[in-house]
């Protein structure tokens, strides 16, 4: 698209107008006033809008140094520098513009469009310096709590050299008439009983707290894993035995197996014995055996 | 594992608390060192309650003794305060205060010692007794009581196994015996039948 730049066009005609409304005395009069009335307030926006421009940079570079504080890089005196001055900033950006406004609103405009640009102007720049100081406060928020958390890191990394430096309070040594020493050299200081789980005192005491209901926990857990413990076992006990059922079984079959053929053999062989003990059969073979001659003799000699 | 003393305080914070009733089990020591004994548990006792916060359970450990000091203190103000030696299990331990608590408040209502500024001699005989029983953690805390069953338990339960094991094995041996007792008379019986059947000569 092409485009032409007409605002020569427009500077020359309003030149034309302006020269025009000259030949009317006091309406330019009021013209000059008015353009420095403009001018007056569009001096003053620009300075606001520069500021709050500034301010927002400011911002800018707190939230990086804000961001980048870890435990050993300290730049906590530049923070707090650069929040002072830009608090300041804030309030005398406040203070201008809160006076603009006035200022716009006692002066009254010729032109309703001159004043609705005035007020849209006025409350543009508000909104951006509203916005800084909410962008402002979120840092704070974030700077408080990385300070918190320094302060947390810090706690516990000098919690045990601080007891072990903390000077020991009075140390009580019983009296006692006999050889034998007090059984207990106590040198107790000022506790603080922290949260932690246990602490080391210097060298004599070491003290425990809240482990109660943790370790009936334990107590707890533990008879619960025993009584599964016996649960594995008792089921491997009855696989064992019901195995063992089936082997004497097995060895009952093959023993009644065995009886009855051990009985029968037993049968057979009285049998046998009868058989052979008896007279019939010999009386038998030898009536056949003569028989037999007989018949070869008569039948070879007949 | 031994429990030497029990010992129950008027916990006010910031005063020293006032002594309420002790009583100690001192048979491992010499008879001359009991005294000594005596007076520096009470001190320990005192000062440890002293510096317990309400609520909380408290376990002191003196390193090169090897004495524990358990305290707790309860909302009422009661305190109490139990010496054990180190091996004495934590748990145990505040389970006696906690029963030594209840004990002390079926006996002396609050009303009685909630005055008290000095130092007096509430006699709790339920103290000695629980003293007596403690001494032998295993069969005074059921927890412990139920574990210790469930260990013999399994020993036995573990020793049955291994019997039957042996059993299986025995029977095992059995079974190949009597496989090889049927296979040998079967050839008994056929020997014999053959020999009564076929020929009747010897």
């Amino acid at each position: 698209m092409v485009f032409k730049d007409r605002t020569s066009e427009f500077g020359n005609l309003a030149e034309t107008l302006r020269r025009k409304q000259e030949q009317n005395g006091t309406i330019s009069h009021k013209g000059k006033k008015q353009h420095s009335q403009k001018s007056q307030f569009s001096y003053a926006a620009a300075e606001i809008s520069k500021g709050v421009f500034e301010t927002s940079e400011k911002l800018i570079k707190l939230t990086n140094m804000a961001k980048n504080t870890k435990l050993f890089m300290d730049s906590s005196a530049q923070i707090e520098e650069l929040t002072f001055i830009i608090k300041q900033d804030i309030q005398k950006l406040n203070k201008d513009l809160s006076s603009l406004d006035q200022y716009v609103k006692s002066s009254r405009q010729p032109n309703k469009q001159t004043g609705d640009h005035s007020e849209t102007i006025v409350g543009f720049l508000n909104l951006k310096l509203s916005n800084a100081t909410k962008d402002f406060k979120d840092i704070l928020e974030v700077r408080t709590e990385s300070l918190k958390q320094q302060q947390e890191k810090k706690d516990s990394f000098s919690g045990y050299s601080n007891t072990f430096s903390s000077p020991p309070g009075s140390s009580h040594e019983h009296p006692s008439g006999n050889n034998n020493s007090a059984l207990y050299k106590y040198e107790m200081e000022d506790d603080d009983n922290s949260n932690e789980h246990s602490i080391l005192m210097p060298q004599e005491l070491m003290m425990h707290t809240t482990d109660y209901s943790s370790s009936r926990l334990r107590a707890a857990e533990n008879i619960s894993s025993t009584i599964n413990q016996l649960e594995g076992i008792f089921t491997q006990l009855a696989n064992l035995v019901s195995m063992q059922g089936e082997v004497i079984e097995r060895i009952d079959s093959n023993m009644d197996d065995s009886l009855a053929n051990i009985s029968r053999g037993h049968d057979s062989l009285i049998q046998t014995l009868l058989n052979v003990s008896s007279n019939r059969s010999l009386i038998l073979k030898i009536f056949l055996v003569l028989i037999v001659f007989i018949v070869i003799f008569v039948v070879f000699f007949a | 594992m031994k429990v030497y003393s029990i010992g129950l305080f008027k916990v006010v914070p910031g005063n020293k608390p006032v002594l309420l009733n002790i009583v100690y089990e001192l048979s491992s020591f010499g008879f001359f060192q009991r005294g000594s004994v005596k007076e520096v548990s009470l001190f320990v006792s005192r000062e440890t309650v002293g510096r317990t916060n309400v609520g909380e359970r408290v376990s002191m450990e003196h390193t090169q003794t090897q004495k524990v000091c358990h305290t707790t203190v309860d909302s009422k103000g009661l305190g109490c305060s139990v010496l054990t030696d180190s091996e004495y299990p934590g748990r145990v331990a505040h389970t006696l205060i906690r029963i030594c608590l209840e004990e002390f408040y079926k006996v002396h209502p609050e009303s009685e010692w909630r005055g008290l500024q000095s130092d007096v001699e509430l006699q709790t005989p339920a103290l000695d007794q629980l003293l007596l029983k403690y001494q032998n953690p295993e069969t005074a805390d059921p927890m412990m009581n139920l574990q210790k069953n469930l260990d013999e338990t399994i020993t036995i339960v573990k020793k049955t196994v291994e019997q039957l094991g042996q059993r299986g094995e025995k029977l095992d041996d059995l079974a190949a015996k009597s496989d090889d007792l049927s296979f040998q008379s079967k050839a008994f019986m056929n020997n014999a039948e053959r020999m009564n059947k076929c020929c009747g000569y010897v």
